[in-house]
């Protein structure tokens, strides 16, 4: 009997009818979300195909075939209701160590998705998201490389929204990376600048006018002292301070050039004693999004499993679901976009009163 | 929006034979009925002010406004509702567990509690938050007690390695006190025996000592390592590493090439804290508050959802959650 209404009901909500009544109270829902707060930037964390295809028993690639469509639907949603930037985790270097065929598989996914995406993308151009693919690229099969290399052109354009796709990644390989490249950064001292002034013109000019000034002086010194400054007056230690290459004794206009290249060549590397937090952050995959406002991890696992550490240690809201990823829709996306808008709500009522105490404070003060 | 039943056959199908059921123009089609529709902005920057479009659907467009935020409210009111017969609840919850659970400052029955578990981490963190509205005494007193007592319970379930977290750096400006208290909970527990104990901070040139005494000593020798970090182990850490590794680089001791995983993690895991297995955190929801972003990669994180306090019952759930996890590493 539960089972022939079962039936019914699946036929009942299956009906063009019933779909139109739900795709338009989603709609609806999603806009009314889109009232409150919206995070910038949120990360997936996409666990659970492979217990979702065992479960159903079905084979493990077709699993995964699922949870793409899941993370079609995830997008639309996060993208309808504002968030800007979304970063999933595809593949794991660790995932190389699964087996073949699964890694096989994967890869085929993601070369036939994104070459679908290249032959549709003038209509996905609407969407407007800019698709970027961000890991380990080397380690990618040639062939799909060269699908991700086209996809990743043909929508960099895009402005609106951003879609990160981690593969294959790790997030100790991206700070490992990070630090690599901040350090050859400062290896390799900067271009020399072409400029309107050369600086090699600018002393020669001095140096000119210096003599032309000594030679001045000869003639009338009480003069030249009122207008213009004299070899061994302040200005010219400024000189020495500001630029690297006036560091000539005044007066000696017959100095060598190798004083220059010798004094510019120790000053071309930059000083390690300048990197900061910022330096590391701008060499990071995610340099240009905003930060990390939602962290989400289907299947249970409560583990970061080196997916975004340097983005998510700060103030990032982490969130562990219990669904399987390939069942995620947006009656798991409504309480966590709802309890993520109360914490801040929240954040911000807590905050208030402490400011104007304190106002009160310095008024009595 | 998603994929109405019929679409979704016909898409799963064409999946199944490898792309030959539909072709290209029938793609087409099915992503045509699930666009969004033209937007009118030819240039839509990311700015915040979007400039306001006026035209015939003006009414049309307000009336929806209003109804999006009429929904707003009341899907919050509820929410709101919600989240406080939640937290009602698992206070009530928690608090009874913490009865029930209760360990009576005898060291035997958190040794049964955790006897039974069939794994146990060899290196569990936490992290503790100082209360900024508190004053700064009662609040230094409140959380060196809550990390005597977190010591001696690691003790108990034969835990070696306790990392302590607190942003701020206040333990490390107390460590001496710290061994102190900690020396005088383990009077309280044990009685005269005491297990060794070392106290340390990275970059700390001080290590603290103290040797085992009676049963601890010979019968049942236990040692536990309390760690302390904040959050200048975190970032911070990582930036003085690049500075040194630049440092060393630019005067050719070191080529860039060299600089890999393996050299950063023997680094950061000798110089800050080795990885640990669990994480547990004693607020509502889980947040990191700048932990050190490398050592969490695989560490098994525990939060009690709602949860406000520092207690037995969260150590030992975290414990007991941790025995039943799976780890897979990627396969």
């Amino acid at each position: 009997m539960s089972e022939i209404v079962g039936t019914i009901g699946k036929w009942l909500l299956s009906s063009p009818p019933a779909e139109w009544a739900i795709s338009q109270l989603r709609e609806l829902l999603i806009g009314a979300l889109k009232q409150g707060p919206v995070p910038q930037h949120v990360a997936f964390e996409m666990d659970g195909n492979r217990r979702y295809a065992r479960g159903r028993r079905m084979e493990t690639i077709e699993g995964h075939h699922h949870g793409f469509e899941a993370l079609a639907r995830v997008l639309e949603i996060c993208y309808k209701s504002g968030v800007r930037v979304v970063t999933v985790y595809a593949f794991s270097i660790e995932n190389f160590n699964r087996p073949q065929y699964e890694v096989d598989g994967l890869m085929q996914l993601a070369k036939v998705k994104l070459e679908q995406l290249t032959h549709h993308g003038d209509l996905l151009d609407r969407y407007g998201a800019a698709v970027r693919v961000i890991g380990q690229r080397d380690l990618l099969p040639q062939d799909v490389l060269e699908v991700v290399d086209r996809a990743v052109n043909m929508t960099t354009g895009n402005k609106k929204a951003i879609l990160n796709i981690c593969f294959p990644y790790t997030s100790r390989e991206e700070m490992a990376t990070a630090i690599r490249s901040t350090v050859e950064d400062y290896m390799t001292p900067p271009e020399p600048k072409y400029t309107a002034f050369p600086v090699s013109r600018i002393t020669q000019k001095i140096l000119s006018k210096q003599l032309d000034e000594k030679e001045d002086r000869a003639e009338t010194p009480t003069k030249s002292r009122d207008f213009s400054p004299a070899p061994s007056s302040r200005s010219d230690a400024d000189d020495g301070t500001t630029s690297s290459s006036t560091t000539l004794p005044p007066g000696s206009p017959s100095s060598p050039p190798e004083i220059h290249s010798g004094v510019d060549g120790r000053r071309l590397l930059k000083n390690p004693e300048t990197i900061t937090t910022e330096t590391l952050n701008s060499h990071m995959y995610t340099a240009d999004d905003p930060p990390l406002d939602i962290f989400v991890r289907t299947s249970g696992v409560e583990r970061l499993s080196d997916f975004m550490l340097w983005q998510c240690h700060q103030d990032t809201h982490i969130f562990f679901l219990d669904c399987l990823w390939p069942e995620f829709d947006l009656h798991h996306w409504i309480p966590v976009l709802l309890e993520w808008q109360w914490r801040l709500k929240q954040v911000e009522r807590d905050e208030r009163p402490l400011k104007k105490r304190t106002r009160k404070v310095v008024k009595a003060v | 929006m998603a994929l109405t039943l019929k679409d979704r056959k016909v898409y799963r199908t064409d999946e199944v034979a490898r792309h030959e059921v539909l072709s290209d123009d029938d793609k087409r089609k099915i992503i045509h009925e699930y666009l969004p529709e033209e937007s009118l902005e030819e240039d839509e920057k990311w700015t915040d002010h979007r400039p306001v479009r006026n035209g015939r659907f003006g009414v049309r467009r307000a009336l929806r406004n209003k109804l999006h935020l009429l929904i707003f409210t009341i899907i919050h009111s509820i929410f709101s509702l919600y989240i406080r017969i939640r937290q009602a609840w698992h206070t009530v919850l928690y608090r009874i567990r913490s009865i029930a659970y209760y360990h009576h400052r005898t060291p035997a029955i958190i040794e049964k509690d955790t006897a039974a578990l069939k794994k146990k981490p060899k290196h569990i963190s936490v992290i503790l938050k100082i209360d900024q509205a508190g004053r700064q005494g009662p609040e230094l007193e409140r959380l060196v007690n809550e990390a005597a007592e977190m010591a001696v319970w690691c003790t108990c379930a034969k835990i070696p390695m306790l990392t302590i977290y607190e942003r701020t750096g206040l333990f490390k400006r107390y460590l001496p006190q710290v061994q102190q208290v900690i020396m005088q909970k383990f009077r309280s527990y044990f009685g005269r025996h005491q297990p060794s104990l070392t106290i340390s901070m990275p970059h700390g040139d001080e290590i603290l000592e103290s040797p085992a005494v009676g049963d601890f000593a010979r019968a049942d020798p236990r040692h536990l390592n309390v760690h302390f970090i904040s959050a200048e182990d975190g970032r911070d850490s990582m930036v003085d590493l690049t500075r040194t590794l630049t440092e060393m680089s630019q005067k050719a001791k070191l080529s860039p090439k060299d600089i890999g995983l393996d050299l950063i993690d023997a680094e950061l895991s000798e110089g800050i804290m080795p990885e640990p297995d669990l994480l547990v955190l004693f607020g509502p929801h889980v947040e990191l508050d700048g932990y050190p972003p490398w050592p969490i990669r695989l560490t098994e994180i525990s939060c009690l959802k709602d949860n406000q306090e520092v207690g037995y019952q969260v150590f030992i759930s975290a414990l007991r959650k941790f025995s039943s996890a799976q780890f897979r590493k990627g396969r």
